[in-house]
């Protein structure tokens, strides 16, 4: 038999969090970013497949939200919030990723990368080789279906969620997950070997 | 969507997006209902319910969770020199400070009982918070992570009844005292029952709005997204936990029944074993 109990009544969720962080407490915002650093660096390293980057990227988040934590809602979820501030820093990382591609550096004096070594750096930090094969598979679905679909399955977010995440609504969220679910699995059976058809079959 | 022409093992006339919707238990309603009656009438829909839950666990099970301390440091370091002081030394606004102050102190409590919780399973009791799933496996305690990363279905010890595809509910006696954890059917959030004797701070913290008596946890171990039922009791007690793996989502696929202590130590109780699964 399952009693009904108020489990939840132990335990302080995001919102009260939250609440004590607004009155200025890095004390209480630092239990969020132990509560949800890991979970967001494993999604963050998803999308970029770098996992320095990410480690940034959780950084940079962390703080945009402390510095924003007044546009918070209070009826909204921190965590869907925190994963939308997520999503906009790795947008201008990709921006600004793409901007430095097209600035050529062949002006520079021959040499200078030796004592620069950074600034021959490529962009992407490992190769497609190295990368595992669900970060491969990851890698073959745009960026908006690799986004929903980490959103949804690492991210733990409901469809909802995720329509508030990325702005759309919650059916073109779902709509969006199907696909993503269905690409990723032809891609990582792919991968293996195996014949993706199968997970289509009748359905 | 004719559902009524469906023949049985052919094909799924479910879209998608409803078997997504059902998984995350966010479809309402007649929709809900009918969603329901075509996955118990039709096993491809089940079959396709059970692979969006099969890829959600392939890539958090090649995805682990990585405690990143120095990382965690830095934020905190960073968010001091934000802040312009120590979090130790700040001061509250007096006009809010007084409001702030009984959530202040709940959360020096959670945190004083988290450590301590923590510290009675073999970890680190003055760490902050206990480390997570990955860094876990290493350290002395029970064996969490092996049994975990088993990935074994808590359907296979769900009660006479239950269907794995529709929901599952496992009871558990762990030294005597007995609950339930579960969930379903497949569209219904995911319940968790506490016998009494079990005190609220010993259960896995849970997602606060939650409706009561219905506890999708949104921390086990302080993982927001890697959500547990479950609880520990005492130093010699034991711990039950079922693992929806994903956050507010029906927890098919759950991968624990039960840990009990033993004479020579910790063991888990796992589905198909010799334990408190029913």
């Amino acid at each position: 038999m399952l009693d009904a109990v108020d489990a939840s009544a132990a335990w302080p969720g995001d919102q009260q969090i939250v609440a004590a962080s607004r009155v200025g407490t890095v004390g209480a915002f630092a239990t969020l970013v132990d509560r949800h650093h890991a979970p967001l660096l494993r999604y963050l390293t998803r999308q970029t497949g770098d996992a320095e980057l990410a480690a940034d990227l959780a950084q940079e988040t962390f703080l945009a939200a402390f510095r924003s934590l007044g546009q918070l809602t209070d009826d909204g979820s921190f965590a869907a919030w925190l994963y939308g501030i997520a999503r906009n820093r790795l947008r201008m990382e990709w921006r600004r990723r793409r901007l430095r591609r097209v600035v050529s550096l062949d002006w520079l004096p021959s040499g200078v990368e030796a004592v620069i070594p950074a600034l021959r750096r490529p962009d992407v930090s490992r190769s497609c080789a190295d990368r595992d094969v669900i970060q491969r598979a990851l890698d073959t679905l745009s960026p908006p279906l690799r986004e929903a679909l980490l959103l949804h399955d690492l991210g733990g977010f409901g469809g909802e969620e995720v329509a508030r995440i990325l702005g759309i609504s919650p059916a073109a969220a779902r709509k969006r997950i199907v696909r993503a679910e269905a690409a990723f699995r032809r891609a990582h059976d792919a991968e293996h070997g195996m014949d993706g058809d199968e997970h289509d079959a009748g359905i | 969507m004719g559902m009524s022409t469906m023949r049985a093992s052919e094909r799924c006339d479910l879209p998608g997006e409803d078997l997504l919707a059902c998984a995350d238990g966010e479809l309402r309603g007649a929709r809900r209902e009918l969603v329901e009656a075509a996955l118990a009438a039709e096993p491809v829909c089940r079959r396709r319910l059970v692979s969006f839950q099969e890829t959600g666990r392939l890539l958090r099970d090649g995805s682990p969770l990585v405690d990143d301390p120095t990382g965690r440091a830095a934020i905190r370091a960073r968010l001091e020199r934000i802040a312009g002081q120590p979090s130790s030394t700040i001061q509250l606004r007096p006009t809010v400070a007084a409001g702030a102050l009984p959530l202040l102190l709940l959360l020096a409590v959670i945190a004083a009982g988290r450590s301590s919780l923590w510290g009675r399973y073999g970890g680190d009791p003055a760490a902050s918070n206990p480390p997570p799933e990955a860094t876990r496996s290493a350290a002395a305690g029970p064996r969490l992570t092996s049994a975990w990363a088993g990935g074994r279905s808590l359907a296979v010890c769900s009660s006479p009844g239950s269907n794995a595809a529709l929901g599952y509910r496992a009871t558990f006696t762990v030294l005597g005292l007995s609950g339930a954890v579960g969930g379903g059917p497949a569209c219904a959030p995911v319940r968790a029952g506490f016998p009494p004797q079990i005190q609220p701070q010993l259960r896995f913290p849970v997602r606060a709005g939650a409706p009561p008596g219905w506890a999708p946890a949104s921390t086990g171990y302080g993982q927001p997204n890697d959500a547990r039922y479950g609880f520990g009791v005492g130093p010699s007690g034991g711990y039950v936990a079922g693992r929806p793996g994903a956050f507010n989502r029906p927890p098919f696929g759950a991968a624990v029944c039960a840990y009990g202590s033993q004479p020579g130590g910790w063991q888990a109780v796992v589905p198909g074993t010799a334990g408190a699964c029913s």
